[in-house]
């Protein structure tokens, strides 16, 4: 009896914390990286703890696998990909160049499960007054589904500040693409 | 006790005996535990290709078909083949006929000659119907080790006079599994050991290098030595019980008795070069993206030992060295880069990280005479623009 009473108290502290979606609604929103973003409309809020994945909260309008807003802020020696104990998983260096963010935020895409992402469109980008990047992305899901994405990246004292767009090729990232750009725009580096 | 329990295991025990296959086979039996292993593999099958991970270059692909049906003979209609885009060594083949040849493994053979024997390998697997030998061996191993767990538990508690080997049973019962998934494994390995010899004869027979067999594992085996991953490094010369695979030293001696009974032929490495010669440059990103750089070096090095693609495999050690980043690699790499581009096989790419390594020395007019190369040789680059803004801010600071 006893025994059965401590699991159901276990039981109900696990449900309090379970992370759940919520409403991220039109405006400012603080994101748990190192910036904020302006929302021209609502999104549901997918927090960190619901990711398995990978590290950092999404937003999304359709659900994760539809089209996903990711933000994140990596530190040196950080990664994209949740990795598994010893798993091998790309790895940030504060002292990366351009060419090689590109690289770590694509290998980091592979590892959660695109194929053949490759990036165009790569270009300086001023993002809240600080030069940073932006790029396109292409590949395919682990189901062969083409998808792009947008992508922006900005360096902040041996930290990376990222926000990723991915979406299915076919109708869903034409349909938020002009939102997304807005949202990127937004970025406020000091507000994280 | 002993006897009940070797009646018991007897009566439920599967012949691990599937014989060797027909052309043309298929279980028309659909209750059976082929019919099912075939619907699961033609289900990866489906999947694989809608995967968007096929390499699907006509010549590439028409050149490992051949090579395929010349090797299966009278099987070639029963087999598909699929060349994957991903860089670890290995290939596998499916009861289904379903073979899968990564692309890790083609940038690793030197010759038809290795990938010859590989694919006799494989097809070994499929004409002995190893998929499914295993699988009752699995079986039957499960069925051994639930028994002799019993046994085992009531043989302890009799002998200590506890509550049906209470105390012991835990550890009774993991020698019986240990024993009986050890059996399942020695197995696996003999089929393996099985594979390695009669799919050296099928290439044989097919006019391929003896020797091809122990030359690419004897490469392995150098390769998993030099990793930096453990794990791997380990399995160069892991031994045990529950290894699936035969030691790879043991491979090599095996297959090096069997080639010394015929003469000499030479591999056939310009034929086999000639196709795969336009992906070595994106394979081995693909390596180098993994990681293991002491691994990345060695299958480099082989490259450049080899006399072929000079500039795109300095330029490849380049990276991994840039990579790397240990104490004195920032120098190699520089070295490495001026090697590739001295080369006229050099990618666009090695100018371009080139430039980037001297930018970051601040040898800013020569970082800036690598970037304007590179847009020379890849105008349409996707990274036209960010390069464009470092030539100009470099030109800005050399003035």
């Amino acid at each position: 009896m006893k025994r059965l009473l401590v699991l159901s108290l276990a039981a109900s502290t696990l449900a309090a914390c379970a992370a759940m979606p919520t409403t991220a609604p039109a405006g400012v929103f603080e994101t748990d990286a190192a910036f904020s973003v302006n929302l021209p409309s609502d999104w549901s809020h997918w927090p960190a703890q619901a990711n398995f994945t990978t590290s950092g909260e999404y937003l999304t309008k359709d659900g994760v696998l539809l089209n996903r807003l990711h933000f994140l802020t990596i530190e040196d020696g950080g990664t994209i990909v949740r990795a598994m104990r010893n798993a091998d998983v790309p790895t940030y260096d504060a002292s990366a160049g351009e060419f090689e963010v590109i690289e770590f935020i694509t290998q980091s895409l592979e590892a959660i499960g695109y194929n053949s992402v490759e990036a165009a469109e790569i270009r300086p980008a001023e993002i809240d007054g600080v030069e940073g990047l932006r790029f396109e992305v292409s590949g395919n899901w682990e189901n062969g589904l083409n998808v792009r994405g947008d992508i922006a990246a900005v360096a902040q004292e041996d930290a990376l500040s990222v926000i990723i767009f991915m979406a299915p090729e076919m109708h869903y990232y034409g349909a938020l693409q002009g939102e997304v750009d807005t949202i990127i725009s937004s970025m406020d580096l000091a507000a994280g | 006790m002993l006897a009940a329990a070797a009646v018991s295991l007897s009566a439920c025990a599967t012949s691990t005996d599937y014989g060797t296959r027909a052309v043309g086979d298929r279980p028309m039996e659909l209750n059976t535990t082929e019919a099912s292993m075939w619907y699961q593999m033609d289900e990866a099958e489906a999947d694989l290709q809608t995967s968007g991970r096929l390499v699907e270059d006509a010549r590439l692909n028409a050149y490992v078909d051949d090579l395929v049906c010349r090797i299966a003979g009278e099987f070639c209609s029963d087999i598909r083949v699929y060349v994957v885009d991903n860089p670890g060594f290995n290939a596998m083949m499916a009861p289904n006929g379903m073979m899968v040849i990564n692309t890790g493994l083609l940038l690793r053979a030197d010759s038809e000659d290795e990938l010859g024997f590989v694919i006799g390998h494989e097809l070994v697997h499929y004409i002995e119907n190893h998929a499914l030998e295993q699988r009752a061996a699995t079986r039957n191993a499960n069925i051994t080790a639930a028994v002799l767990s019993s046994v085992v538990s009531i043989g302890i508690a009799a002998g200590t006079g506890t509550m049906m080997g209470q105390g012991y049973s835990g550890s009774g019962g993991s020698i019986a599994a240990a024993l009986a998934y050890g059996g399942a494994f020695s197995y696996s390995r003999e089929r393996e050991a099985e594979a390695d010899a009669m799919g050296l004869e099928m290439a044989i027979e097919q006019g391929l290098d003896p020797k091809a067999g122990a030359r690419i594992w004897s490469n392995l085996l150098a390769e998993l030595e030099a990793s930096d991953d453990n794990r791997r490094a380990d399995r160069a010369e892991r031994s045990g019980l529950f290894r699936t695979h035969p030691i790879i030293r043991d491979r090599i001696d095996a297959l090096e008795s069997q080639a010394a009974d015929y003469p000499d032929v030479e591999p056939r490495v310009e034929a086999y070069d000639a196709v795969i010669a336009p992906f070595i440059g994106d394979w081995l990103d693909a390596q180098i993206g993994m990681r293991d750089n002491g691994s990345s070096l060695y299958l480099i090095d082989r490259g450049l030992e080899a006399g072929r693609h000079p500039g795109i495999f300095q330029a490849a050690r380049a990276r991994v060295l840039v990579q790397r980043g240990e104490e004195g690699d920032a120098e190699a790499a520089m070295d490495a880069y001026r090697a590739a581009i001295a080369y006229e096989d050099a990618p666009a790419d090695a100018f371009r990280d080139y430039g980037d390594l001297l930018r970051r020395q601040g040898e800013n007019a020569e970082a800036a005479q690598a970037f304007t190369t590179y847009l020379q040789r890849a105008p349409q680059a996707r990274d036209a623009r960010l390069v464009e803004r470092y030539i100009e801010n470099l030109m800005g600071e050399t003035e």
